[in-house]
């Protein structure tokens, strides 16, 4: 039995599909990286995983169970959202972040809260006395450590972590990041990692699924994926990452239209279109051992 | 370079508030010449916009320009009356930034946002200025009929582009671009960059690229220089940074973003946080955070010539 | 420094009224003296057409304006935030209906309603506080919603509810903290609005003529021809009362206005710099 299993997802806003035919799984202590531009449907995934929306269509199975109470599954799946200044409350202190979730989910009492606090900044790299300290008064970097800590406060088996470096300085991404592996390792905790940067899911390693116009179209070992792709969405995308060592050598194919409604939502910037790829999305197609992609093309190149 | 296009010499930007004064930009030189792409690059918070903004005197208060000169053909702007600034403003130095949605005006059409930088500066009449803004948007490959169009009914990659457009209105000879490709995803950012190197190889505008993105600045400069608490710390040839960057700041930065395609090594970052601009360390700014540091860093090294067009300020590299 | 001026101003408005059994033991209905005697030693503010002391009048009457215009700015803004905070948070359906309501309310004008009301209750303070309750709850519920709104799309909301809070905890241990500087902005408001509309009232003769308050003084005033009688202190001393306390509310509320968080704001300094591009 998979930790997560999603299962043909959907998601419309209106008029709109968000997300559609989302199927994947998780297994304890494994690192999932959802990589895709704005706008691909990877936060709207995010947030069905994280009950934070109901998925139009599909479900979302921890555990194998579809109906986890909600505080029951607020202790096994957990959050961290992309933007430190704004997923922390102004107007409460750090030590209030961290003391909610652990009464909450009868992780420690109100006697031994602030003890269990000073040790879940510890854990983040951070110093005990921030606990006092209000949102404003830390940096960037330090907010998405107290976010990781709020999120690990209450021991769960999945965190959800959509962008979670994006918005921090450069220099201490890695250092976030290299925290989550850490904590992955240290307590066995499963991550889905929501992101626009590949080669940061490539870092953490593990499997990573690339997100298109609201469908999965690629799935498989995150170093498989980047070093040899097999959906010519994930192509362009790894052809655009700045990447000096190699040096330039994308054109970029230009998108032209809106996306159609049916078929692959990727034809109207594909090179490899077909007749068939804008009426009918294609199926999930076996690459190699743990490899998938959906594109027509598959079965006639020699992949 | 006696032939530079803009030659910035010593230039001092403090904010000053209640709690006193923080020094932005701290003596501050560089030089860009004509048609090339001088890459600005350091973490939030190192004062790469604020001399963004200092160069054509677009600051506010707080913010008070304390020392130096910005020279841009031969002119020192900061001594420029207000008629004269004007008239080189756009004309001369225009900028595009992070946000386009910031920079246009969200309750005008596109066509009159051009229009209206185009006759301010020119004299034009409407028809031949809605003309010309046409022009520009093939230029940049917007559809001109989305002249019509208001900013929000255009995607951030449309925005960008129509920012740039606006910016090359009046073919200025040098174009500020901070972080103007930082809220776009890859492939958009991609195609952005792709447009303003294929516009800069036809118009023949030199830029000052500012950005926290080091790898992109590698692939676009033409050389680059790293600020750090307020000062340039080094500055080479883009393409010695691969190779020899001397400074530990740069070393970190560049050992902080994963590749696509390195070999699962593990890697660092920086640790620590940046210092405080209110109440700068003595010395090196870096020394905090350097693996490197010595007791010589409480003394500023000097930025010096460590090879040929490669300067850094390390007491550690510059011996 | 705005705010430790409007807070002294207050306090010893407030204080005046408290001490009105020292500081004139008699009482505000004693008639002391003659009619319209001019102020003196003895009688500080002169006295009125009955012979009242006015300076007794004045704080005994204060604490009847000024209760009353506290408990209506308490009333209205309890009713104001609950009423806002369910439709931010809960949206939907139960946003809608909360939000037709207050536009209904909203668009009736209020101070001719005020009057009809008042005239067909029984008269008084409770009357009054009663009515300008009714009337002046809408506005701030708006007010309020709009704030609360943008607050919850703010991911600590969110991050709240992955942490397990139920709803009503997250919005009084969440959302609330975050919108004191306005609620106490709103409070003020309030309380200033209704200490002159409740004058009002009672100036036209809308209230209980036999309680004293500052504005029973101003009907008095007026009832006993004291314009005429050229007895000024008569009028000014309640006018004057009311507009320091307006006044001084005023001056807190500056302050809580500037001490509103400054992270809140929206930056624009990209469409500045672009305009002083554009325009020179």
């Amino acid at each position: 039995m998979s930790l997560l299993d999603v299962e043909n997802l959907g998601r419309t806003f209106g008029e709109a599909h968000a997300v559609r035919e989302a199927s994947f799984s998780l297994e304890r202590g494994e690192i999932v990286a959802l990589v895709g531009e704005s706008g691909s449907g990877k936060s709207t995934t995010a947030r069905m995983v994280a009950r934070l929306l109901a998925p139009t269509t599909g479900r979302v199975l921890l555990e194998g169970s579809a109906t986890v109470p909600e505080l029951a599954y607020r202790s096994k799946v957990q959050m961290v959202f992309q933007d430190p200044f704004g997923s922390l409350n102004p107007a409460r202190t750090i030590g209030h972040h961290l003391t909610r979730p652990l009464l909450l989910h009868r992780r420690a009492t109100r006697k031994q809260a602030p003890q269990a606090v000073a040790a879940l900044l510890e854990t983040v790299g951070l110093d005990p006395s921030l606990a006092v300290r209000h949102p404003h008064e830390l940096s960037g970097g330090q907010r998405q450590r107290v976010a990781i800590a709020r999120a690990f406060a209450v021991e769960p088996l999945l965190v959800v972590a959509d962008e979670p470096v994006s918005m921090l300085d450069v220099s201490i991404r890695i250092g976030v990041l290299n925290l989550m592996e850490r904590l992955r390792d240290e307590r066995e905790t499963a991550f889905l990692y929501i992101t626009h940067d590949v080669a940061s899911a490539r870092y953490l390693g593990g499997r990573m699924l690339v997100m298109y116009g609201g469908h999965i179209v690629e799935g498989g070992p995150a170093r498989v994926l980047t070093g040899e792709p097999a959906h010519p969405y994930t192509r362009l995308l790894l052809a655009a990452v700045p990447n000096p060592r190699r040096g330039s050598s994308s054109t970029v194919t230009r998108p032209t239209g809106p996306r159609p409604s049916t078929g692959c939502p990727f034809t109207a910037r594909c090179p490899l279109v077909t007749d068939l790829c804008r009426t009918t999305m294609p199926p999930v197609t076996r690459v190699a051992d743990g490899h998938w992609a959906r594109c027509h093309a598959l079965g006639k190149e020699n992949q | 370079m006696a032939d530079a296009l803009l030659a910035v010499e010593d230039l001092s930007v403090e904010y000053r508030g209640l709690r006193g004064a923080a020094r932005a930009v701290d003596r501050v030189s560089f030089e860009v010449a004509p048609g090339e792409v001088l890459g600005l690059a350091g973490e939030s918070g190192c004062g790469k916009s604020t001399l963004a903004l200092a160069i054509p005197r677009l600051l506010r208060a707080p913010a008070v320009i304390t020392s130096g000169s910005v020279r841009l053909g031969g002119r020192d702007i900061l001594e420029l009356d207000d008629r004269r600034l004007r008239s080189i403003r756009w004309s001369e130095i225009a900028m595009v930034f992070q946000n386009a949605m910031n920079a246009l005006n969200p309750v005008m059409r596109l066509g009159s946002q051009f229009a209206d930088v185009i006759r301010t500066h020119t004299g034009l009449g409407r028809a031949r200025a809605l003309e010309r803004a046409a022009e520009l948007c093939t230029l940049v490959g917007i559809d001109p009929a989305r002249l019509r169009s208001y900013p929000h009914e255009l995607s951030g990659g449309m925005r960008q582009r129509a920012a740039l457009a606006i910016a090359l209105a009046l073919e200025p000879k040098l174009v500020i671009m901070d972080e103007p490709t930082t809220a776009l995803d890859v492939v958009l950012q991609r195609e952005i960059m792709e447009e303003i190197t294929a516009l800069r190889e036809r118009l023949g505008f030199a830029v000052l690229f500012i950005t926290h993105d080091i790898s992109l600045l590698i692939e676009v400069a033409d050389r680059i220089a790293i600020m750090y608490g307020g000062r340039i710390v080094e500055q080479a040839p883009a393409r010695s940074f691969l190779e020899s960057a001397a400074h530990p700041y740069t070393r970190g930065l560049l050992a902080s973003f994963p590749s696509i395609d390195d070999d699962g090594e593990r890697l660092t970052g920086i640790p620590g946080s940046p210092p405080s601009l209110i109440d700068p360390p003595a010395g090196c700014g870096f020394a905090a955070r350097c693996t490197l540091a010595s007791d010589r860093c409480r003394e500023t090294p000097p930025f010096v010539e460590i090879a040929p067009a490669h300067r850094a300020a390390c007491w550690e590299v510059g011996a | 420094m705005k705010s430790a001026a409007g807070g002294a101003i207050l306090a010893v408005l407030a204080l005046a009224c408290l001490a009105a059994p020292l500081l004139a033991p008699d009482g505000p209905a004693a008639a002391t003296a003659g009619a319209f005697e001019a102020p003196s030693a003895a009688h500080w503010l002169g006295t009125n057409g009955q012979g009242q002391d006015v300076f007794a009048q004045l704080v005994w009457g204060g604490r009847g304006s000024l209760l009353m215009a506290l408990s209506v700015g308490v009333g209205t803004t309890l009713v104001a935030v609950l009423v806002g905070l369910l439709a931010a948070y809960f949206g939907g359906l139960a946003d809608e209906a909360i939000s037709l309501v207050v536009n209904i309310v909203l668009t009736v004008p209020g101070l001719p309603l005020i009057i009809v009301l008042a005239a067909f209750l029984p008269p008084g303070p409770a009357t009054i506080a009663m009515v300008l309750i009714i009337t002046g709850w809408a506005f701030g519920a708006r007010l309020i919603r709009a704030q609360a709104l943008s607050l919850r799309q703010r991911d600590f909301i969110a991050a709240a509810k992955v942490a397990g809070e139920r709803p009503l905890r997250v919005i009084a241990a969440e959302l609330l903290p975050n919108l004191w500087s306005v609620i106490a902005a709103y409070l003020c408001g309030q309380v200033v609005f209704a200490l002159t509309a409740g004058s009002a009232l009672e100036f036209l003769g809308l209230g209980d003529a036999g309680q004293t308050s500052w504005g029973t003084m101003l009907f008095w005033a007026q009832n006993d021809s004291a314009l005429l009688q050229g007895a000024w202190w008569t009028f000014v001393s309640p006018g004057l009362a009311i507009a320091l306390t307006a006044g001084s509310l005023a001056l807190l509320n500056f302050a809580l206005d500037a001490a509103t968080n400054p992270r809140l704001r929206a930056p624009g300094g990209a469409r500045r710099a672009t305009e002083v591009l554009r325009h020179g």
